[in-house]
Parts: C-alpha cells; structure tokens; sequence
C-alpha cells in the first residue's frame, strides 16, 4: 500500500447490493493524484460518457486525496465526480469536513456509486461493509434535518453526506450537502436524487501511514502559521462578502440578468453595512482549517444562522435585483435546506425574470427587486407547482422551451450559470469561463486573478499563458485537495505542493512533473466531454457580454467579440489542441491519456 | 488644485468610519503616507510608510491595478484600496 492512499476504490452497485473491491495502481496515483484528478480518471476507467448523468448506470464518485487525514490545513476535502445533469459534461464538486476524513478511514481513496435503489435508501459503508437503511421517512426533509435525524439514527461517529428535497426531484442544481457545506455546482444531489439515495453515511478505522510524519507535521505547522498571513485576512475577517462592495463600485458585480454590472442598492448588501447594523454574525471553519472563512449572520426572528458567500448574494441579490440583506440571507437559507445550488438557482430566477420583463413569459408577479418573487420562485422550484417546472430547468433548457431570443439571455456556458464576475471587464476570466470544461465555474478555472493581478499582462499571449497558469494550478490544488483560499500564500506553488506529497506518499515529484500532472489533469476533463460528445461551439460566451451593460458610466467597457475569439484560438494553440479546441492524439499519448484514447478511434 | 480621491473597503472602512478622503495628487506612496496622517487607525497593517501593506492594492480609476508606490496619480484620479484577493 502506498503511503497516503489505501490503494483501491469501492464501486457500490445498488441493486442488487454488492461492493467490488477495486486495486488503484500507483501509477494511476502519481498521475491523478486525488480529488477531482482521480475522480476524472475513475470517470474515464467507467467509460462514463456513455450514461446519462440521471441514468441508473451513471456512476457517482466521492473522491478522497493524498493529503486527507493529515494535519495540513485546509486539506479535510473530498470531491464528488459525475457526468452532470445540468451541462451533460463533467462536474466535480468539492466540499469539506468530516466526511472526507470519516470516507477516507472507510480504508478507500474514493467511493463509486452506480445503479439505483429499489426505494429511498441511505447507502452506510463501515467496517461491517455496505448496507441499506430504508429512508422513506426522511422522504422530503430538508438538509439540516436529514443530517440531524441520520446523526441520531446512526451516531455521531458517522459523517453523513445528504441531499434535500431538491435532489429528490432530480433539479439538476440540487447539492449534496454535509453539515451546512455543500458540493454545490452541476447537480451532484440530482444524481445522488436519481439513484434513490436521500444520504451516504461513511464510518471507519483504517488510516493511511504518512511517509514522513516528522517533517509532515512541521510543515503542517508551518502552512498554519503562513496560513494567518495578510494573504487570507480578508476571508477570516470579513468573508468573501467582502467582494460585494468592491465589486460594484468596479462595475464588474453583474445585476439583474447581466443587463447591469453593478446595482445602485448594493451597499445594502455589503459585508461593511451588515457589520455596521450589527447583524449578528458568527465565523466558522471547515475541519482542519486554520483560516475560517466562513461568516454565518442570523436573520432576525431566526434562531439558525447563514453562511452568507459573495456568490450567493451576487446570484439572490443583485441578480435578481433585490437589495433587501434579509431578503437575501432567508433566500440563501431556503436553498441551503432544500439543497439548491444558490448561483444557479439566482441566475435562473434572473433570467426568468427577465423573460417576464420582456413578455416572454406571462408571470407577472415574477418581478426583479421583488423580495417576494425571489422566495415565491424558490418554493416553486422546489416543490415543481406552476411555473416551479419551468425554473426547475436552470436557464439553458429553459431557454430552449421559451425560444430562440431567450436563450441569447441565458446566463450560462455549457449549461452551468455563471458566477458573479461580470466578463465585460474581465478578459481572463471570460476565457477562463468559455473553455472550462465544467462550464462557466470560476473554481476550476481561477482565471480571473489575471485580471486582478497587479503585474498586468502584456499583450494577450501573456494573458493567455497566465490564465492557463491559473487553471493549472487550480487543477492540483482540486486533486491534492486544498482550499483555494489557501494560494495567496504560495511562493512557489508547485515546490510545495511537491513537497506536501513528499511528506504524505514518498514521492519525489519534481515541480515540473506536477505541472505535467496538471496538464494531464485539464486535458483529461476535457477528453471526458468530448467522448461525452462536446462540440466547438460549447466554449462559448452569452452573446451580452458583447455588449455594453445598460447604465454603465464607460460605456466601452464590454469585451470585444474579436479579442475574445483570439483569446480563445491562442489558449487552444498554447494548450496544444487543434484551432478548434480539440486534444490531439498524440498529446493524450504524451500525457498517458492513450488508455481512453482507444475509445475515440471509430468502432 | 484638484485632489485624488481614495476609497475605503473593506476593515478599512470600518475600522476608520470613513468611506472616501480627498488627498493632494502626488505618487501613490505620496498619496497613503498623506491617508496614514490622517486615519491613523490604517497604520501598520494596512498601509506603513507610504506603502501598501501585504494583502492590499488600489485599483486606480478602475483602470488597473498595482501596489507601486511610485505610480503618478494626477487630480482627478479615483483610488480604491482593496484586497489583493479578489476569490469569491
Ligand atoms: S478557507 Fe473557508 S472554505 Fe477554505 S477550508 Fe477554510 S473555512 Fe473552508
């Protein structure tokens, strides 16, 4: 067994019940690593792309990594890996905390779940192997209960990953939720939904060897120090909420459907003005986390508390219009119970509600700054009723049912809805966003801090190369996992991530061999789309961000179509992919990727 | 003479209660010492001897970003200082 891994996976067929013990070569390791590189190899190894995302046969995974179990900051993080329900592309969603430490001690680098239960089941793996609970009586309940009544039932020494009403509808946004954090984006709940699954509950015993323990806790306390460091100030002591201010004054916070980049209101919203109401607030952490990001605020009359993210109050807020900070946080609330991805559930009401303003749509209480809407809408989207159905879609395929003019003002590439960065001003981004393989998700791609990057980029080749820098390093920071709040702190990325894997596996990777790892990473991500049948034209950009926003005070600030275009033809050239963005045979050989390569030669 | 606007975000601003300053145009590092002499309360850890503390920029004029404190800012020009960190 190889320090820092178990060395093999646990495919979980669902009916009939049976676990399969599967080895994990070495090499695979050292090639993937964990998280979201390893899940993509799991996905691959499947031949996933044959299923649809919502099918039996569609295998869902939660991915461990390396760094799990160890005293490493940040590293309590798991990746749950599928074909997703909302693009028909990749999704790999992260989350945090006790299940990736309790799944990791199941004596398994990642868990794969295919098949479907003969009723609402929640699927237990311990040391006494794999089982079925009947869940019909948590048929319906939201997240927090779900966990709560699962902790009671099974207790507390299991972490319980779960789903909410939403995921038992299938809305290809739902989350699969573990203690109020959520593998949030491209529908993992709808999936877990799909296979009748309310909850995962993991328990075990069996921990990994470090490789050398010594140097692996000095370096976990020096990470922790580095950790409390101006770099992260800004999460621990405000959150990112912090972003909500800054971003509307630069015009890049994107307001009522994109048609605006900023929303005269905002302040209202700002992390500055709920502090200064005084809005109780608590700070909280993930498991093994030195920085504690997350800032919970208690709506008044309410005796829970919300984890109040800048993109929840971009995609509730000021996408919908609404300015109203109470509004907002029971808005966050109502999605976190029902398990309901907050940016795409805002932007899909955005839209909506931009459709009815253009009469595309006959809701006419279904009005943006409407605080009433935004929680009517929430409630109907989760429970299906009347226009619920719709909305339940996400933008793209609603779009499609209302007509080719709505979709030119849909908010989403590949599907996924887009993130609170407003692309007009933010060239890398925009990039980032269009060549993703996940869809407009900011996570994966992390190009925006080309834009926001004090040594600005000279020409666009420059600019290319660096976001492509920035996706790289995303893709190790999801595979090792760590947070990526952590990555102010690294001066030389790749050394120390080296050297983490050093101290957790022995290996002696050299910088530049994990930045092929990245490579391999991104380009496998993409391989997977396209044997799941991805086309050019995917990588793509919503025709608005061509345009200037209605009432911005430069009015030349959008992104040029042309530039755009050149941006994209550059990245493929320097990915070494075809003009149209497609992976060569001879770099998926180079990169060790021919394994799948067999599937893309004609039967 | 024209001034430089700074704008506050952020700890800055609330530990300050002060939202925007009008400052004499000069270097930026000109510019923050003048900000440091009057809000105290940013010493140290956020802006120190005319320069910007690890963890902050200013976007100036919504044009670009930098921490030099060498750069020329000219009556006029809007400054908001910010986080480095722009992750959502
Ligand atoms: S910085 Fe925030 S998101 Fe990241 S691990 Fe810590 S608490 Fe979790």
């Amino acid at each position: 067994m190889p320090y820092g891994y178990h060395g093999r996976w646990l495919h979980v067929q669902l009916q009939p019940l049976q676990a399969t013990e599967q080895q994990l070569p070495e090499e695979v390791l050292r090639r993937f690593l964990g998280g979201v590189g390893l899940g993509t190899w799991l996905l691959l190894h499947l031949e996933a792309w044959r299923h649809e995302a919502l099918t039996p046969q569609a295998p869902l995974a939660f991915v461990f990594s390396p760094l799990v179990g160890s005293p490493l900051t940040t590293s309590a993080k798991f990746a749950v890996v599928s074909r997703s329900p909302l693009t028909g592309r990749i999704n790999d969603s992260l989350s945090s905390s006790r299940f990736a430490l309790a799944g990791k001690r199941t004596g398994y680098d990642a868990l794969v779940v295919t098949g479907q239960a003969p009723e609402l089941s929640v699927l237990v793996l311990d040391s006494g192997g794999v089982r079925l609970l009947p869940a019909g009586d948590l048929a319906g309940l939201s997240c927090s209960a779900t966990q709560a009544r699962l902790q009671q039932r099974l207790g507390p020494e299991f972490a319980v990953a779960v789903i909410g009403p939403a995921g038992e509808a299938q809305v290809p946004f739902a989350t699969i939720s573990h203690e109020g954090r959520h593998a949030g984006r491209g529908g993992a709940g709808a999936v877990l939904g799909a296979k009748r699954l309310k909850a995962v509950a993991v328990h075990g015993d069996r921990h990994v060897r470090w490789a050398h323990p010594e140097q692996m806790a000095a370096l976990a306390q020096e990470l922790a120090a580095r950790s409390l460091g101006p770099e992260t100030a800004k999460y621990r002591q405000l959150g990112t909420l912090a972003n909500v201010s800054v971003f509307n004054r630069l015009e890049v916070l994107p307001a009522r459907n994109f048609q605006e980049s900023s929303l005269p209101g905002a302040e209202r919203l700002s992390v500055e003005q709920l502090r200064q109401d005084e809005l109780p607030h608590e700070r909280e952490s993930c498991w093994a986390c030195t920085i504690g990001c997350e800032h919970r605020y208690q709506p008044p009359g309410s005796t829970g508390s919300v984890r109040l993210e800048y993109e929840s109050v971009y995609a509730l807020g000021a996408m919908c219009g609404v300015e109203d900070p109470q509004a907002v946080l029971r808005a966050a609330q109502a999605c976190d119970e029902a398990g309901l991805d907050t940016i795409s559930t805002g932007a899909t009401l955005a839209f909506a509600m931009e459709c009815v303003q253009r009469g595309w749509l006959d809701e006419p209480w279904l009005r943006f700054g409407s605080a009433e809407a935004l929680h009517r809408a929430i409630h109907l989207l989760v429970t299906g009723h009347g226009v619920g159905k719709l909305l339940a879609l996400g933008s793209r395929r609603m779009a499609r049912q209302l007509g080719p003019q709505a979709l030119a003002i849909a908010p989403q590439v590949k599907g996924l809805e887009l993130p609170g960065y407003d692309l007009r001003r933010l060239p890398a981004a925009a990039l980032g966003l269009a060549v993703n393989s996940r869809g407009a998700d900011h996570n994966r791609s992390s190009t925006y801090e080309v834009d926001f990057a004090t040594d600005a980029p000279q020409g666009d080749e420059q600019l290319v190369r660096q976001a492509i820098a920035r996706e790289d390093q995303a893709a190790v920071m999801d595979s090792l996992i760590l947070c990526k709040f952590l990555r102010g702190v690294f001066r030389d990325f790749y050394r120390e991530a080296a050297r983490m894997l050093w101290v957790a596996t022995g290996w002696n990777l050299s910088a530049a061999a994990l930045r092929t790892t990245a490579r391999r990473i991104v380009t496998a991500r993409r391989l997977f789309n396209i044997l799941c049948g991805w086309q050019p034209q995917e990588d793509e950009l919503p025709p608005r961000v061509f345009q200037p926003a209605a009432s911005a005070a430069n009015p030349s600030a959008h992104l040029d179509r042309r530039r755009f275009e050149r941006l994209r033809r550059l990245y493929y050239h320097q990915r070494g992919w075809t003009s149209e963005g497609w992976v060569p045979l001879e770099q998926l050989q180079q990169l060790g990727l021919d394994v799948v390569a067999s599937a893309l030669q004609p039967e | 003479m024209g001034t430089t606007t700074v704008e506050l975000f952020g700890l800055a601003r609330l530990r300050t209660g002060v939202r925007r300053v009008e400052l004499p145009p000069g270097t930026l590092g000109q510019v923050l010492q003048e900000l440091q002499r009057r809000l105290p309360a940013l010493a140290g850890w956020c802006v120190q001897d005319g320069r910007l503390a690890p963890g902050f920029i200013v976007s100036v004029n919504r044009q670009y970003f930098t921490q030099d404190p060498q750069v020329e800012l000219a009556p006029g020009d809007v400054v908001l200082l910010i986080s480095a960190d722009p992750g959502g």
